[in-house]
């Protein structure tokens, strides 16, 4: 270019105001005025100058930058003489950008407006799909979101209150992830006992070794400095719209960590060691692997009745090497269940049977007492008192006023009049009482026609009776099923309704008669019923006969004498045979008797959990140490705390719970006998999980021969010993040996505790993932999942 | 090293310190379950905000509030903190559904045209100074006017002096339209010389079929070429120097707005708020 464009001189530059919204609309011809447009936007140049007056002249004043002064000067009246054509004045470019701006921010605003006002809003609005298990709920926004459904005004309205809208939508979650009271808290569970571990883990010694990330989301606003005092949101861990295939479970190590007062690297870089794991909590039926392996298999002669081995096994026990090893694999008596999870036991005939099932119907064993006529014959004469008939056993039954057995004290409940001649006679022995004074004769005698009118009722009226007794401590709108369990009636054999009557007719012939007396005012001699043993006579000689051909072993006198005593056992196992299995009367003794029929006997099962429910025998059921009082009840609770002693004594003929345990769960007021070995139940989540099936593959399928050959022993190693035949973990072996309630005790059952070092092998930085959740919930509890 | 360099390898290394502290501290409240995409949230939001104020700051230049210069390299260095931000706030992750998509694009047309202007903004001063004289973008036409108008009374100096047409002939067929506003914009923006080679060679092929007089016009003609030429140049960088804010600008306030609705939105539905 020859020179410069541009010449800045003050008279020929004239001064650019870009910040001026309006320009002559000239400028993009290159002729702009030198005035401008005003700020309205408007033209107000039609002349090149304004002339001013000198003197009597007008002088042009057109600046020189646009020209200076002009040939032909103004008008004679002042005018300008060149007249320029009004433009169309532009916008300057700040003024268009900031018009851009404004229909940029209208259109954005507009679009918006129109969006959120439609009826599509919510699928414009939504940040994303829902995960695949939440799918369902994928058009239906208000199903989670309290805000959903409404108008942006509304939508601001819930803007202003965070907190309501994450209770409500926690809410939400919870309609059907039911996770309890406690929904919100850590892990679900009550912030007490997270508490209480909390401070005994900090007090523990410990390797608090962890990573500085983890050191420092510690000290941060987190979630470690707020779990302990809040709730969490479901939202704080289960982050939703993130596509179908997004695993709302995800957390990584670290996450956890943050809370935890343990902290490590890894599972095998600093996870604390197994203390009790599996084993927390004793098993629920009393079974000891070690014992068994390692004693009673092999000795059969100790422990079977008769000292007979089991149907297909020796007496050793060893010498069918087959039969040994089927009996001491794993699988003869654990299966998995479906999910290959846990490993549950086979049924008791499977596993128990052959072994335990002729003990428990052992019939050289008494049944339980259901009602027992009180030793009151030799003291008639002495006492002086009028009860009318009255049975002389042949045996002494050693039952007192004061004792009766508890299902009678239980049926007597409701008499007051036996009530009342109780606390007449509260601690006073009948055997020793010489010289009654009357209160004490009038209240033996109250005592004794209370006995009667309960027989005569169960005669008369047996379901009216028991059913009576039965609302006393048990819920009437149980199922009639079990109420007719309850109430004795069995599905073969005789009934008790029928024993009772069978032995009303034997031990008080008229009873009817005399009960009529009675209420007639009249007093009724004491009278002794012999008892009619013909028809037992028959029995015997019946049983005699089969007997005859068994050959008695020509020995010495002493072992004549033993064996005519084992006949005489065998013929009142016989009689009590013959009497059929369950109900019998044993009129040697006055007694109407139960005979256990079996394994998984449901009269006693029955009477087992229905005592154990009730909170007083909770409270009350060795409650006290040996040296206190019992504890001061009402004669019913008492009974019925006897009853459950009685039933649930491990050392009673039946043996339901030498086997079966007894749990104290003073949580919901009731002893819960566990009838079942670990149930897996559906919903049931707890802190560690485990899962059988693919370790049990990958040992069946291992190379290694020696794995192979120890499949479940290579987690489950058989403790040595010592073996403990009365563990106390199940029996307390004091003054009356009964059941041990307390369930929060480790038990191995016969296994060495397992070592962490045994899944390190497999779970470790360098193979296996050793996540948290690897192994871990963080939702505890039983819930189902919503599904 | 000039102060421009020091002070500029200064805030590289303070925006690297920056960066590095923020995705330290976003995956360290992720650690801990803090809902760190709503502290990036409001944090972005609030330096969004900032960024878009430097342009009331350039309007308000009575209040002592820093230079405009610090204000620059505020905006500049903050804008792109504003990028790992962004990458923590959406966790890494594409957006989903149609309005985040739609704000996540807003967000990055602001960004990248916000990058665009940086580059063009330390690219097109140098080159203006490459060609021709600089002048006032708002004087271009009025310059262009000036040539044009000269080059019409050469061309009308050589009919009255020659009385022949080649010149006004060839005036008409390739340079008025020349002459009559900015050309070549695109070509100008690529660097290209073609168009002026193009007529410069066509004026130098006339030369041949002209009187000395008439080439003497031409070469006054082929200077205001040359001139023109340059003029627009220096027309088309400048356009694109303050055209870059016409998007940059209007797409930050159409982001605040749907930041606004993001806002109501997330504290609405989300329950990411203890």
């Amino acid at each position: 270019m020859s020179g410069p464009i541009q010449d800045f001189g003050h008279g020929s530059s004239q001064y650019e105001r870009p910040t001026m919204k309006w320009v002559c609309g000239w400028q993009a011809q290159g002729q702009p005025c030198h005035v401008g447009p005003n700020s309205r936007g408007q033209c107000e140049v039609h002349r090149e100058c304004v002339p001013h007056q000198d003197g009597e002249e007008f002088v042009c004043a057109r600046p020189p930058v646009w020209g200076g002064k002009c040939k032909d000067g103004p008008l004679l009246d002042g005018s300008c003489c060149e007249t320029r054509v009004r433009c169309q004045p532009r916008r300057n470019l700040f003024a268009r950008r900031r018009m851009a701006v404004v229909l940029a921010s209208s259109l954005a605003f507009g679009f918006l407006l129109i969006m959120f006002g439609g009826s599509n809003a919510e699928q414009f609005i939504s940040p994303g799909d829902l995960s695949a298990p939440h799918f369902i709920a994928a058009n239906d926004c208000k199903k989670c979101h309290a805000a959903a459904g409404n108008d942006l005004k509304t939508w601001a309205s819930w803007a202003r209150r965070p907190s309501e809208v994450v209770s409500r939508e926690s809410d939400a979650c919870r309609e059907c992830h039911k996770f309890g009271n406690h929904a919100l808290d850590p892990h679900n569970l009550d912030p007490r006992l997270l508490d209480d571990a909390r401070n005994r883990l900090a007090a523990a010694p410990n390797s608090r070794s962890r990573s500085w990330i983890v050191a420092l989301a510690e000290i941060g606003p987190g979630i470690a400095s707020t779990a302990a005092k809040e709730e969490l949101a479901c939202s704080t861990c289960h982050h939703e719209h993130r596509g179908k295939s997004f695993n709302l479970k995800q957390m990584s190590d670290q996450q956890c960590q943050t809370c935890h007062v343990n902290k490590f690297h890894g599972f095998d870089r600093g996870h604390p060691s197994f203390t009790d794991f599996p084993y927390e909590r004793r098993v629920r039926i009393h079974f000891d692997h070690s014992t068994h392996f390692g004693t009673h298999f092999a000795n059969f002669e100790r422990i079977m009745p008769h000292g007979k081995a089991p149907q297909g096994y020796t007496a050793a026990g060893l010498e069918k090497e087959e039969a040994h090893d089927k009996l001491i694999s794993c699988y003869a008596c654990h299966k998995p269940d479906h999910t290959g999870e846990n490993m549950l036991v086979k049924s008791f005939n499977v596993m128990c049977g052959k072994c335990h099932g002729p003990q428990i119907q052992d019939t050289m064993m008494p049944g339980i007492p259901f009602l027992a006529l009180p030793d009151i014959v030799d003291q008639m004469k002495v006492l002086k008192i009028s009860i009318g008939e009255w049975p002389k056993p042949e045996t002494p039954s050693g039952v007192g006023l004061e004792d009766l057995p508890p299902f009678m004290q239980l049926l007597l409940a409701g008499d007051d009049e036996f009530l009342n001649a109780r606390k007449v006679l509260s601690g006073v022995r009948l055997a020793e009482l010489a010289e009654p004074n009357d209160e004490q004769r009038e209240a033996i005698q109250t005592t004794v026609w209370s006995i009667k009118r309960l027989i005569h009722d169960l005669v008369a009226d047996y379901d009216g009776r028991v059913q009576a007794a039965l609302n006393g401590i048990s819920d009437s709108t149980e199922r009639t099923e079990q109420r007719a369990i309850l109430s004795g009636y069995l599905p073969s054999g005789m009934s008790l309704k029928e024993v009772v009557g069978k032995a009303q007719k034997m031990w008080f012939p008229n009873l009817s008669a005399e009960i009529a007396a009675l209420e007639s005012g009249q007093e009724l001699e004491s009278t002794i019923i012999d008892i009619d043993l013909q028809s037992i006579g028959n029995q015997i000689e019946e049983k005699e006969q089969q007997l005859k051909t068994k050959e008695l072993a020509d020995d010495t006198l002493i072992d004549k004498l033993k064996q005519l005593q084992m006949l005489e056992m065998e013929l009142k196992s016989a009689i009590r045979q013959a009497a059929d299995r369950g109900w019998y009367r044993d009129d040697e003794d006055t007694s109407i008797r139960y005979h256990s029929s079996g394994h998984a006997d449901p009269f006693l099962k029955e009477w087992i959990d229905i005592t154990g429910r009730l909170p007083i025998v909770e409270k009350s059921f060795h409650a006290h140490d040996a040296n206190s009082r019992e504890p001061d009840i009402d004669f019913r609770s008492a009974s019925a705390v006897r009853l459950f002693t009685m039933v649930a004594d491990p050392k009673a003929p039946f043996r339901c719970t030498a086997c079966h345990t007894v749990d104290r769960r003073s949580d919901i007021g009731a002893l819960v006998t566990n009838w079942n070995s670990l149930k897996a139940f559906l919903g049931e989540h707890k802190f560690t999980r485990f899962s059988h099936a693919p370790h049990v593959i990958l040992l069946h399928s291992s190379q290694d021969s020696i794995l192979k050959k120890k499949q479940c022993n290579h987690c489950h190693v058989h403790d040595k010993g010592p073996y403990s035949f009365a563990r106390t973990e199940f029996v307390v072996p004091d003054f009356d040996w009964h059941v041990n309630t307390n369930s929060n005790q480790v038990d191995t059952s016969g296994f060495a505790a397992m070592i962490k070092k045994t899944c390190e092998a497999c779970h470790n930085s360098r193979q296996l993932s050793g996540s948290c959740l690897e192994c871990h919930n963080y939702h505890v509890g039983t819930f189902n999942l919503g599904h | 090293m000039t102060s421009i360099k020091r002070r500029r390898w200064r805030n590289i290394r303070i925006f690297l310190l920056l960066c590095i502290l923020v995705l330290a501290v976003h995956f360290v409240l992720n650690v801990s379950m803090y809902p760190s995409a709503w502290l990036s949230g409001w944090v972005l939001l609030a330096l969004i905000l900032g960024l878009a104020s430097y342009n009331a700051r350039k309007k308000l230049t009575f209040i002592p509030l820093a230079r405009s210069s610090t204000w620059l390299q505020i905006h500049i260095y903050a804008g792109l903190l504003t990028l790992p931000l962004f990458l923590v706030h959406i966790e890494y992750r594409p957006p989903n559904g149609v309005f985040e998509v739609s704000l996540a694009l807003l967000y990055l047309s602001v960004f990248l045209s916000g990058v665009f202007g940086l580059i063009l903004t330390r690219v097109i001063p140098q080159r203006l100074t490459t060609r021709g004289s600089e002048v006032i973008f708002e004087r271009i036409p009025v310059y262009i006017n000036k040539l044009r108008t000269e080059v019409e009374s050469y061309v009308l100096e050589s009919v009255s002096e020659t009385d022949t047409t080649a010149v006004p002939r060839f005036y008409l067929n390739r340079l008025q339209a020349f002459f009559e506003r900015p050309r070549h914009f695109w070509l100008h923006l690529v660097h290209s010389n073609r168009p002026r080679q193009a007529l410069l060679t066509d004026i130098k092929a006339l030369g041949r079929y002209l009187n000395k007089a008439e080439q003497e016009r031409m070469l006054l003609i082929e200077d205001r070429v040359r001139t023109k030429d340059d003029l627009d140049y220096q027309y088309s960088m400048q356009v694109v120097l303050k055209l870059w804010l016409f998007v940059h600008v209007p797409l930050t306030y159409s982001l605040l707005i749907f930041a606004a609705f993001h806002v109501l939105l997330v504290h609405a539905f989300a329950g990411a708020i203890r």
